[in-house]
Order: C-alpha cells, then sequence, then structure tokens
C-alpha cells in the first residue's frame, strides 16, 4: 500500500487552480444570476411607480370648464366620460369605481386603451341587476383610475392618478 | 483572468451608467419645455378646414403641434378628434397654419412638439385651448 504513487506537485497544483477557477466559475455565475433578478425586479417595480406618478397623468376633458362626464344620453343606466391622458405612457384602459346616493359600489373594468398623449370617450353601461350589487343607478360619485396592465390574473391600477368626481350629471 | 474579469466589470459599469443616464435624459424632458412657448391668433374655422397663426415666443424651436379638437355634437363619430401637423416655428417666428378637420369645432387644443435627441417631445403644460366663441366662421 505504502508503494502507491502519488501525482506529482505540478499536476496537483495544476489540479487544485483548476478546481478553484471552476468553483469560483460557479459561484459568480449563480451570485451573477440572483443579483440580476433582484436587480430587473427592483427596476421594473421603481419603472412602473414612476409611469405612475409621472407617465400617466389623466383628467376628465374640460369643455368651457365644464367636465365631460354625463349618463343616460344613449340609453338608461349609461355613464359616458372623455379622459385626456397628458403623459408620455399608455394605459390599457380604466377601472371605473362609483357610489350611488347611499353609498352602495360598483365597479365596471373597461379595457379600451388610453393612447399616450391622446383622448378616449368611454361610454359604460352599469347594470343594477348584477348578482350581489345593491348599486342604484344614477351614481354620487365616481372614481376614475387608469389600469397600466390588464391580464385574466392580475390587474395592475394607477391610483396615484385617480380622478374623483363628486357631481355627475344627467347628459343635456 | 484578471484582465478578463476586469474586462467583465468595466463592461457591466458602462452599461449601468448608460441605463442610468439614458433614465435621468427621459425625467429631463419637461426641462426642454420650460424653453418651449407659443400663442395663438387669428383663428377661425370653415366647415373643412381651421385657420390659425401660432407665434413661437420663446428661444427653442418648435417643431410642430398637436391639435386636439372637439365637436359640437358628442353623438357624432368625429367629436374628438387629433390632428398632428409637423411644420417648425422658428424662435420669435409666426407661421400661418390650415388644419383639415371635420364638420364644425366647440374646442380647440393646440399642443407644441419640441425635439430632444431626434425624439419629439409634448409640451403639455405649455398647450393653448380656445374655446368656442374664439373659433369664429372665417
Amino acid at each position: 500500500m505504502l508503494n502507491k504513487k502519488a501525482v506529482s506537485p505540478l499536476i496537483a497544483t495544476v489540479l487544485l487552480i483548476a478546481f478553484a477557477v471552476s468553483l469560483g466559475a460557479i459561484v459568480i455565475n449563480f451570485s451573477q444570476e440572483s443579483t440580476l433578478s433582484l436587480r430587473d425586479d427592483a427596476s421594473q417595480k421603481i419603472e412602473r411607480g414612476i409611469t405612475c406618478s409621472l407617465d400617466l397623468p389623466i383628467n376628465v376633458l374640460e369643455i368651457n370648464n365644464e367636465k365631460f362626464i354625463c349618463y343616460n344620453r344613449t340609453g338608461s343606466n349609461n355613464l359616458e366620460v372623455i379622459i385626456e391622458n397628458q403623459g408620455s405612457a399608455s394605459a390599457e384602459g380604466v377601472r371605473i369605481f362609483l357610489l350611488d346616493f347611499e353609498d352602495n359600489p360598483t365597479t365596471r373594468d373597461v379595457i379600451i386603451p388610453l393612447g399616450s398623449h391622446n383622448r378616449t370617450k368611454y361610454n359604460v353601461s352599469v347594470s343594477t341587476t348584477d348578482v350581489g350589487s345593491t348599486f342604484v343607478f344614477p351614481p354620487s360619485k365616481v372614481i376614475i383610475s387608469p389600469i397600466l396592465d390588464y391580464s385574466v390574473d392580475t390587474i395592475d391600477l394607477c391610483t396615484d392618478n385617480r380622478i374623483d368626481i363628486e357631481e355627475v350629471e344627467k347628459c343635456s | 483572468m484578471v484582465v478578463a474579469l476586469s474586462f467583465l466589470l468595466y463592461n457591466w459599469s458602462i452599461q449601468q451608467a448608460q441605463d442610468r443616464t439614458a433614465e435621468i435624459e427621459k425625467r429631463t424632458d419637461p426641462l426642454v419645455c420650460e424653453q418651449i412657448g407659443i400663442s395663438i391668433d387669428g383663428v377661425c374655422q370653415d366647415f373643412r378646414s381651421i385657420r390659425l397663426n401660432i407665434s413661437n415666443t420663446n428661444n427653442y424651436e418648435v417643431v410642430g403641434f398637436v391639435m386636439r379638437s372637439v365637436g359640437l355634437y358628442p353623438e357624432d363619430d368625429d367629436y374628438i378628434q387629433t390632428k398632428t401637423h409637423m411644420e417648425s416655428i422658428s424662435p420669435s417666428h409666426i407661421e400661418q397654419f390650415t388644419v383639415l378637420k371635420q364638420g364644425t369645432l366647440s374646442q380647440i387644443k393646440i399642443i407644441p412638439l419640441a425635439n430632444k435627441n431626434n425624439k419629439n417631445i409634448y409640451c403639455e403644460d405649455q398647450s393653448i385651448v380656445k374655446e368656442q366663441e374664439d373659433l369664429k366662421q372665417c
């Protein structure tokens, strides 16, 4: 047993260096992947926050100092509003939250794009026969928020730039 | 190995710096708009077009403008319209424009466009609104 030869010091050194280098490469790869993933995640969150707060300011169109929001022009239980997007980001649609005079709520997601620096007219039918809803038309208060991203699983709302409208009148 | 690592680190830091610079540059767009100023007079409309004189009242070139208009009847399909007009107005100059449209308008909003690094910037804060009483028949 004692007659067995060991590897030469040179080969041992080369093997050790090769082992250290490959281990180092594995560690660098792993840490790079996790760091990049963390960074991308943080960047996405920051980018989304900035987009919501700075790049997507919305308003209800005003004509002669009157806001263009009213109900029942084209039918019953129907709300009409023109939204102006003054920012450089686009929204996939808007969420319209309504409260009636008894403070009963109802919500409509309207997936009609609101392009950057553009205006979009929304015509929303608010059925009062929704299951579980006690909402009674017309609304006393309307809150509109842009939807940044809409999918089956998630709705990404920009509540920073929501519009609150206290008085909504019948269309003339 | 040291050289390779240094090269990787150098590339990575340059990329990081470029990303941040692009982001900061994007955020400085409103500063360009601070140098933009327009005034509008001589506005009149017929059924097919609207005429207006736009003055560049500041020291930065206006490369064009966006006209957002509102018609008379909300039921119409073309109640809200948007037209982009890419004709520049030099500083301290007045230019006359004729913009095609449909129907009678009850409001126009003119948003000047500035250019920075070959990108058009919408200067919403410098926009001018003209209501129905200003939109006389030609």
